[in-house]
């Protein structure tokens, strides 16, 4: 049987106008305007959060408001302007939508995946007749609410967060609305860079608009019409074919998101044939709020998993794929949240826990496919860590930052490679940390270490990627007087271990109190770790964190790594020496998880103790096995 | 009589360009030779002294300037054969170049290659985890010593490295470019114990904000040296041997060229140098025909690569990437994609549908009309089958094209499976191309915020010309040009090079500057650029030099780099650029964009320029329009617009004078190149040679 997909597929709607060749070109061309998009955006924002974590996107959606083509940055931002467009379709009479019309929205109910999130949208029109969508949104450091930055800690529903609006027109035919910008200006504590990223996300559409036009002018409406339908004709074929590709069965994750309580998000996802069912029913229930996502987030969320690990050799048109895709929810969940319920900081808690649950399925998936299992990635990072510092910097001027280095988390073990070490997270794989002498300049601290942090990527023959761990005091000022710590895996690791292969670290976020930091410096030495100081550990507990550093504290915390993938004691002995020799595991580690003995002072593997250790191991586990099943067969080691 | 010689290796060719006092020019081309590659420069310069009658030794003792231009230290990181190389850097911090600022995973891919992210791969380190050493020290962000170095602890890990067999030490150490007395006092304690081992240091190599990046330039360095030293010294010696008499300068990968010696020790700055001759060439010949705003596009046989001039000067990148390593030497800015001759067609399992490249033939196998193994159809095979090639006239009739190869290549993987006609589907290979290549000349100047519509667009290497009449069309480019002697333009661009020295140092700082304190930094810097210029053998009055910064709104990313007026610096001088940085980012980001933050400067640059006397081209005098002479003879070429196969007129390149006009349709035949004029279109001879086609009557 033949995958290929028969030429009249294409041409729908277009009069038998388009053909293939001219098709290729525009598929091609439409995803360089997309990218021209991006680029245009970025370019006017300028702000570390467009440029450098890369949390924004853009998209392109049809008329209807289904979107055929994202850019390589944040997928699940992308699947927040189609719903948004939706939206506007259904409440807006079609004669409230013109040429020149620009609409924002920041409501999750509608579809931003948290308020933090700002859609902007534009209708494309040509010769008169509604053709397309374009959209920008970017990740906005402050939009109100009673607590600086995104998550609203203590908020019990929605009208204790960040103030919403639906969608809303902020261009009129051409023209800015000065009394919608200036009313959206008012609530934050960051009018000028909010500003800056509202004209950015202005200039990203006015760019899809224009080029889109000139492509409906030059071609023919009626042939971009035909294109825009044969890329999602032609993604749906080529994902059905994929999933024919693959084997057919049930794979089911339970993930956590830790809060005032553990809340499990539960997925079972069913390849049947050419299509795909991820239920989420079973979830846990909502909570009042801050870490729910809605249902858009939830269906975005999916599509940001099965993006990277079905489709790495095809053009990443989400509306497509959607053809093929059932997402089953439940209201009033965390994964489905029925308002009232708060959404503050759903992209690292409800939606992101979604993608990687949803992962975990895929990743299971392809373990079992012999054709696929080179594409198998265990999960990547499967927590974010961030840091929301405010305060008074060194030149005596406020200042609020987050502090984004977790986001160099381990990737996943592979099939045939580890796992990458500092490989970063897998719904941005264009995310850059920032350099150290980059925020030493511009914040008050000062980096005592930034290392990989060996043993933190979960063991396997296989093993996922190390994430880093780092510490910092404060520098050129007496305090930090507000740092909000938030993470979720602080009590159970995100990046799960598949097939035998073993889970990651947790995130990890201490501050020692009072140390005798200060004399070591003056002394002459750098404290290699938190050991060497004196002074007092306050570990936190808690995913959500409110609190201050001193002058004498030093703040250390470890981000989460990738999963591994099959059993650790299948690693070769050689192997899990190299890693010992680069730094990436510890003597310890490789005889407890690996079971291989290191002799540290030959640099070499004793093998006949490492016969024992793993034989010794493996009887454990029987033992263990036993006690919380049927009784063992045998007692000793055989 | 004097001449100058530039010659380029690239990777598959080296191009020899000669130019004598009165400005005439001899080219040549011969095959590059990977395994020594001074080989194949002097068999192009052999050639190029065939051509002129004489031997290597009668061109070689009347040249008094050698240029050059050489892939060497790229190819050296590519196969990472480079020297072992070890690192001492800060204690806390060995990781940051292994880290890579988690981007290093997807430095310099493309879309599709990123969204295969089980694929992705880190770094083959240059320097191996092991070889990296810790030291305790600590500087801050005033350039204040925080905890000072631990020079015994320095002195064991150097002896270390040492035992452990490096060839090379790079030392680079946080906030050195503000205060370098702990990476001195280290460089200056290994090479008291290690005499013998190259010592490269970063406030030496790069003293620029971003320790990541420094590190890596760093550390490249030391990896590159020894290979490219060794290169250069058996190049000069192979030269003043075979009756050279000048020492060779060799192009950066700035622009312009340093002396041999100095190139020796900094090996970084000729990474990537290989497309900078024909970006550098494009503002000579801009500067010369009038067009200061230029989209150069050069197409080979692998590859596409995009440069931008912009107000006469290349357009310059402060971080290029190199093999997966974000560096931070100022070099050209060129966009590469994975298209030109070689490219490879097929058809996409699941849809069907035609796609081309980034896959290659390369030399080998080759396109299958080469008749040397290649079975799959590529651009070279479409152009050939549509008539754009001339079978027995291609690289002047040296190698023989094979169209029933091409023919059934293209029959067989996609006509067939595509149900289109043989001509159709070689059409629909060369449209996919060409708007491939109009997207990237978009992208590529959109995304650095210029727009492609108010540029020039220069097409040249050995593919350029057979398709810039339809990407030139497609992104709407005011005027193009093919350059005359468009296959080896980037020679050119070699030969047109000046000397340079480039020195820079970072020392943020928010605004009001001090002017004072900035004349500081620039006389510092410019003393460095002379004293380099004058070490190169430049004399004292043809140095010139220019200042620049780069400044940023504060909280912002993007860095601007705007020139500074030569001092002494006042408050005045200072306001000026200021608002030269305002227009400026203006410009390229949207008005207003953040008029209210405070400005920054971070880093400051000199750039010395030895000005040198050059053989002048002379403009001829412009003839008839008339190129009926040059008319060789008629054949059968597919325009989709004239309804397929059509008699074309085939002209010759060496023919045509100055003055004469070609109508489109019609091909003009070179040794080394084709050109296609599509109908409506028309390429007018200009005085120097060139090609100037005006594109806007007529579309594809």
């Amino acid at each position: 049987m033949t995958d290929t997909l028969p030429t009249e597929d294409l041409v729908v709607g277009g009069n038998g106008a388009l053909d293939p060749v001219t098709f290729e070109i525009l598929r091609s061309r439409l995803s360089a305007i997309n990218d021209e998009a991006a680029m245009t955006m970025r370019l006017v924002s300028g702000s570390p959060v467009a440029n450098e974590a890369y949390d924004m996107n853009v998209g392109l959606m049809d008329a209807g408001g289904d979107c055929f083509a994202i850019g390589m940055y944040i997928t699940i931002h992308a699947l927040a302007l189609s719903s948004t467009v939706k939206d506007i379709r259904q409440r807006f009479a079609a004669t409230d939508i013109g040429p020149g019309d620009v609409f924002m929205s920041n409501d999750p109910y509608v579809g931003a995946c948290h308020q933090m999130d700002v859609a902007v949208v534009a209708p494309i029109f040509a010769g008169g007749e509604l053709v397309a969508w374009t959209g920008s949104t970017v990740h906005q450091i402050d939009l109100g609410g009673p607590v600086e930055g995104q998550v609203q800690l203590g908020a019990t529903s929605i009208w204790s967060e960040q103030p919403i609006f639906p969608p809303i027109k902020i261009v009129d035919a051409g023209e800015l609305r000065p009394d919608v910008e200036r009313g959206y200006l008012r609530r934050t504590r960051l009018p000028h860079l909010v500003g800056l990223d509202l004209k950015a996300m202005i200039a990203g559409c006015n760019v899809g608009v224009a080029r889109v036009g000139d492509l409906a002018e030059r071609y023919g409406t009626d042939v971009v019409l035909a294109a825009i339908e044969g890329i999602n004709v032609a993604t749906a074929a080529r994902f059905r074919a994929r999933l024919r590709e693959l084997p057919d069965g049930t794979w089911s994750h339970r993930g956590y998101i830790e809060y005032d309580e553990v809340y499990p998000v539960v997925v079972e996802m069913t390849k049947q044939g050419d299509s795909l069912t991820f239920d989420f029913t079973e979830s846990a229930d909502q909570a009042g709020a801050v870490i729910n996502c809605t249902r858009p987030a939830c269906v975005g969320a999916v599509v940001a998993a099965v993006l990277p690990y079905l489709c790495y050799d095809m053009a990443w048109s989400p509306a497509g794929l959607q053809r093929a895709i059932e997402v089953r929810t439940r209201e009033g969940t965390v994964v489905h949240a029925a308002w009232p319920a708060g959404t503050s900081k759903a992209t690292t808690t409800g939606s992101f826990m979604a993608t990687i649950s949803a992962g975990v399925c895929l990743s299971k998936l392809l373990a079992a496919s012999e054709g696929h299992l080179r594409q198998f990635m265990s999960t990547w990072m499967g927590g974010l860590y961030v840091e929301d510092m405010f305060g008074v910097d060194q030149r005596g001027e406020f200042f609020g930052a987050a502090i984004l280095d977790a986001m160099a988390g381990g990737s996943g073990a592979r099939s045939f490679a580890d796992g990458l070490d500092a490989g970063g997270f897998l719904d941005s794989p264009s995310a850059i940390i920032a350099n150290i002498e980059d925020i030493e300049y511009s914040y008050p601290v000062l980096y005592l270490s930034r290392r990989i942090q060996p043993d933190t990527g979960g063991a396997g023959k296989y093993r996922g990627g190390n994430t880093l761990a780092m510490t910092y005091i404060v520098h050129g000022v007496d305090q930090l007087p507000t740092k909000v710590l938030h993470a979720i895996g602080t009590y159970q690791p995100g990046s799960i271990g598949v097939a035998g292969g073993y889970p990651s670290n947790t995130n990890q976020f201490v501050i020692k109190r009072n140390t005798n930091v200060r004399e070591m410096l003056d002394g002459g030495a750098v404290p290699d770790d938190l050991g060497d100081l004196d002074g007092e550990m306050e570990i936190f507990t808690d995913s959500i964190v409110k609190t201050s550093q001193g002058r004498d504290d030093v703040h250390r915390y470890v981000a989460m790594g990738g999963g591994g993938y099959l059993d650790p004691l299948d690693r070769e002995p050689d192997r899990v020496l190299d890693d010992y020799v680069v730094g990436a595991v510890t003597v310890a580690h490789a005889r407890e998880t690996y079971g291989v003995i290191i002799d540290s002072d030959e640099v070499c593997v004793d093998a006949a103790a490492t016969e024992r250790r793993r034989r010794e191991i493996r009887h454990e586990r029987r033992r263990s096995a036993s006690l919380a099943g049927e009784p063992a067969r045998q007692t000793g080691p055989s | 009589m004097d001449r100058l010689v530039a010659v380029d290796s690239g990777g598959t060719f080296t191009d020899c360009v000669v130019l004598d006092a009165a400005g005439r020019v001899t080219t040549a081309k011969a095959p590059s030779t990977p395994s020594d590659f001074s080989e194949g420069v002097v068999q192009s310069v052999q050639r190029a002294a065939v051509t002129e009658d004489l031997d290597l030794g009668g061109i070689l003792r009347a040249t008094t300037s050698f240029c050059h231009g050489t892939t060497v230290a790229t190819n050296a990181l590519l196969t990472r054969s480079g020297s072992v190389v070890g690192l001492v850097t800060t204690k806390g911090h060995e990781d940051a170049i292994i880290v890579g600022r988690t981007i290093q995973k997807a430095a310099g891919l493309t879309e599709s290659e990123l969204s295969n992210l089980a694929q992705l791969e880190k770094a083959v380190p240059v320097v191996p985890r092991p070889l990296i050493r810790g030291v305790t020290e600590r500087i801050d962000y005033r350039g204040s010593v925080v905890v000072p170095v631990d020079v015994d602890e320095a002195a064991r890990a150097a002896d270390e490295l040492v035992d452990s067999g490096v060839e090379a030490i790079a030392v680079c150490f946080l906030w050195s470019f503000m205060n370098p007395d702990h990476e001195r006092a280290v460089a200056e304690l290994i090479r008291s114990r290690h005499p013998d081992l190259l010592v490269t240091v970063s406030h030496e190599v790069a003293p620029v904000i971003k320790e990541y990046e420094r590190c890596a330039t760093t550390v490249l360095n030391g990896y590159l040296s020894g290979t490219t030293h060794a290169y250069i010294s058996k190049l000069q010696e192979r030269l003043a041997d075979g009756g050279l008499g000048a020492d060779p300068v060799i192009m950066q990968s700035i622009g312009g060229v340093s002396s041999a010696e100095a190139s020796k020790g900094r090996a970084v700055a000729l990474l990537g140098s290989g497309p900078t001759g024909g970006v550098f060439g494009a503002a000579a010949l801009g500067r010369l025909i009038g067009a200061d705003n230029v989209v150069t596009t050069d197409v080979g046989g692998t590859s596409f690569d995009v440069g931008l001039v912009v107000d006469g000067e290349p357009l310059v990148v402060g971080t290029p990437v190199f093999d997966k390593y974000h560096t931070v030497l100022p070099v050209i800015d060129v966009t590469s994609i994975g298209a030109g001759g070689g490219s490879l067609a097929w058809l996409e399992p699941g849809t069907g549908l035609i796609k081309v490249g980034p896959q290659s033939a390369g030399a080998v196998p080759g396109p299958a009309c080469y008749g040397i193994g290649g079975t799959l159809p590529t651009v070279t095979d479409a152009n050939l089958v549509l008539g754009r090639l001339d079978p027995d006239y291609f690289l002047g009739g040296e190698r023989r094209l094979h169209t029933d190869l091409a023919d059934d290549a293209i029959r067989t993987h996609i006509a067939e499976a595509a149900g289109l006609p043989v001509e159709e589907a070689a059409m629909a290979i060369v449209d996919i191309l060409d708007a491939r290549m109009a997207d990237l000349v978009r992208t590529s100047t959109i995304g650095r915020g210029y727009d492609p519509r108010e540029f020039a667009l220069f097409a040249f290497g050995g593919a350029g010309p057979l398709h810039v009449g339809a990407y030139a069309a497609d992104v709407g480019t005011r005027l193009t040009v093919v350059p005359t002697n468009s296959a080896v333009f980037s020679a050119f661009g070699i030969a047109a090079s000046d000397p340079v020295a480039v020195v820079q140092a970072s020392d943020p700082m928010v605004a009001p500057f001090d002017p004072e304190r900035l004349e500081e930094i620039y006389v510092a810097l410019a003393a460095g650029a002379v004293e380099e210029l004058r070490a190169n053998g430049v004399a004292p009055e043809d140095i010139t030099t220019s200042r620049e910064a780069e400044m940023r709104y504060r909280g912002q990313v993007h860095e601007v780099r705007v020139p500074v007026p030569d001092g002494p610096l006042g408050a005045e001088s200072l306001a000026v650029t200021m608002e030269e940085f305002r227009r400026r980012y203006n410009r390229r980001y949207g008005s207003g964009a953040a008029a209210d933050a405070a400005i920054e400067a971070r880093t400051f640059v000199v750039r010395g320029v030895g000005r040198q006397a050059k053989p002048e081209l002379r403009p001829a005098a412009l003839g008839g329009e008339d190129p009926g002479p040059a008319l060789v003879a008629e054949r059968q070429v597919y325009f989709r617009p004239l309804g397929g196969f059509v008699p074309t007129p085939i002209y010759r390149r060496e023919l045509l004078v100055p003055g004469n006009a070609v109508g489109g349709h019609a091909v003009i035949e070179a040794v080394d190149t084709t050109m296609v004029i599509h109908p409506g279109q028309r390429a007018d001879v200009d005085a120097w040679g060139n090609m100037l086609l005006d594109t806007t009557g007529g579309r594809r």
